[in-house]
């Protein structure tokens, strides 16, 4: 088993390096203008470029001006998400109202409401609030609605002949075996809210990592778009890791591995 | 590894479920126009449903950029056929002998990992520098949605399969490849079709995105009709542009569902 991981390893390292080096190659070779395909060390250089400033801020001001719509839009809609779902799947007409609303506004992919939003609220902070926690709440209502309707049956049962009532019954049994499904909607919620928020910016920002590739794809520095996209890529994965951790504090006995 | 959105398509639900639904559906939009009536928002900012409808059925009639309505659905559903169509020939084979092939899998497994965080429309301008700005800009960012779940899942239902049946067949001397072919392929079939199913789903996403972000050099498309609505304050336009955009993504859906019913018989 020690040494399966040691080969795995082997082969990440290897592979990487194999990807690194043929961008390398393929870059001096002269056959792309840098244009097409930036080198690697001049991507490099554009994280040095960003982080000391630019079009208008440092790296930390454009990160916070994604991430603070995604976490502002993400919070809103697990407040509202989490229980919508759970009384939608726990009180029959709860369902019944709002199954329709999210059944027709689940196909429409979030990146649609760009534009509307635009229309409604103008494109400044609001306008990608709205945008991000349309995409951020189908998800989680979608999950939270599922996880409670999956509680096994024979639990509910066991609960109800020792006498359990509703309240306790839902608080006590159907939440807790159902959070494993409600984390998952949340992380899939996470990652939407930050693939939105990254389009939405292509769209229309002032800052932020979407604005910093539309900024680069517009003044031809093709090495400030990949660098951008390289955070964006490690952002995604940061908060990914997050909610994980999150989500083994929260449900310990929880052994799906995915 | 893929979060897949799980689904609730009861079919089982009675014919009355379904008349429930349609009657609190027609609350909803009795609701809309409730709203509209009292409060009397402009047009620009909120239509009634008469005339979001109408609108849609005059673009039916009357051409707007390259065509009327039609033009641009079949502009849309072109341009996601042509990206996912790749992703599947590609992804599917792919992710199968990454299952079934362990060098494979190493080699393409450390690539994949590190590609999938990047969100597909943040490959647009660089799609838009590499293929131009309409069908291969476009094609490309719907690739990239489509692929990942479409290879992720046909590698999972490669790996998924009982041990005991590929020895069962390597007793009877089957050789690798019928055993590939005849026992491990059909045996992955529903995670192959579930991947198929959200890689059309994310495809479809990606196509309106690529269509709004890097539509400049084409006037179709659905992405295109509601950013013209945007542009000209026509929210009917948006909205009714949008409406179709949701009615196509769940009638492809609900049309694979209704094949994976077919072809997967047995579960």
């Amino acid at each position: 088993m020690h040494r399966e991981r040691l080969v795995t390893l082997g082969y990440w390292i290897g592979t990487l390096l194999a990807l690194a080096g043929l961008w390398w190659w393929a870059a001096a070779s002269g056959r792309f203008t840098p244009h097409v395909l930036p080198p690697p060390q001049d991507v490099l250089e554009s994280f040095g470029r960003v982080m000391d400033g630019y079009m208008g801020g440092d790296v930390w001001t454009h990160l916070w001006a994604s991430l603070r719509v995604v976490l502002l839009s993400f919070a809103l809609a697990v407040l509202i998400g989490v229980p919508l779902g759970v009384l939608m799947a726990w009180i029959e007409s709860v369902g019944v109202v709002m199954s329709p609303l999210i059944a027709v506004l689940r196909p429409i992919p979030p990146p649609a409401w760009i534009p509307l939003a635009i229309l409604w609220f103008g494109i400044g902070l609001p306008g990608k609030v709205f945008v991000c926690f349309v995409a951020a709440i189908v998800p989680v209502v979608v999950n939270s609605f599922l996880a409670i309707r999956q509680t096994p049956p024979e639990l509910l049962n066991a609960a109800r002949t020792l006498g359990t009532g509703r309240t306790r019954l839902l608080f006590e049994v159907a939440l807790p075996s159902g959070l494993p499904v409600i984390m998952t909607g949340l992380r899939i919620s996470l990652g939407l809210t930050w693939a939105t928020i990254v389009a939405a910016e292509l769209v229309v920002a002032p800052a932020g990592f979407g604005f910093l590739i539309m900024n680069g794809y517009r003044n031809f520095e093709s090495a400030i778009m990949a660098g951008a996209m390289i955070g964006i890529a490690l952002v995604a994965v940061l908060m990914n890791a997050a909610l994980e951790f999150v989500e083994r504090r929260v449900v310990p006995w929880d052994s799906r591995d995915d | 590894m893929t979060e897949v959105p799980a689904d609730d398509n009861g079919t089982s639900g009675s014919q009355r479920a379904l008349a429930l639904a349609a009657g609190v559906a027609a609350g909803w939009v009795a609701l809309w126009w409730l709203v509209v009536l009292v409060l009397k928002p402009s047009p620009d900012f909120l239509p009634s449903p008469a005339q979001v409808v109408q609108r849609i059925a005059l673009l039916a009639q009357a051409s707007l950029g390259d065509g009327t309505l039609w033009l641009h659905v079949v502009m849309s559903l072109y341009r996601f056929l042509a990206g996912f169509a790749l992703a599947a020939a590609v992804g599917i084979p792919l992710g199968i002998l990454m299952g079934y092939f362990r060098v494979l899998d190493r080699i393409v497994t450390p690539i994949f990992e590190l590609l999938r965080p990047i969100p597909p429309i943040a490959w647009a301008p660089f799609a838009i520098i590499w293929f131009g700005g309409s069908l291969g800009s476009q094609a490309m960012v719907i690739f990239t949605a489509a692929f990942a779940p479409i290879l992720i899942n046909s590698y999972r239902g490669v790996k998924m399969v009982e041990p005991s049946l590929v020895g069962a067949a390597r007793t009877l001397g089957a050789r690798p490849r019928v055993v590939l072919l005849e026992v491990v392929l059909p045996a992955s079939v529903p995670m192959l079709i579930a991947g198929v199913r959200i890689g059309l789903a994310a495809g479809w996403m990606a196509l309106i995105a690529a269509e709004i972000v890097a539509g400049d050099g084409a006037s179709s498309g659905l992405g295109y009709l509601i950013l013209v609505g945007q542009r000209t304050l026509q929210a009917n336009l948006t909205i009714g542009a949008m409406l179709v955009i949701g009615v196509l993504g769940a009638a492809i859906d609900y049309g694979v569902c209704r094949l994976e019913r077919r072809v997967v018989t047995w579960q």
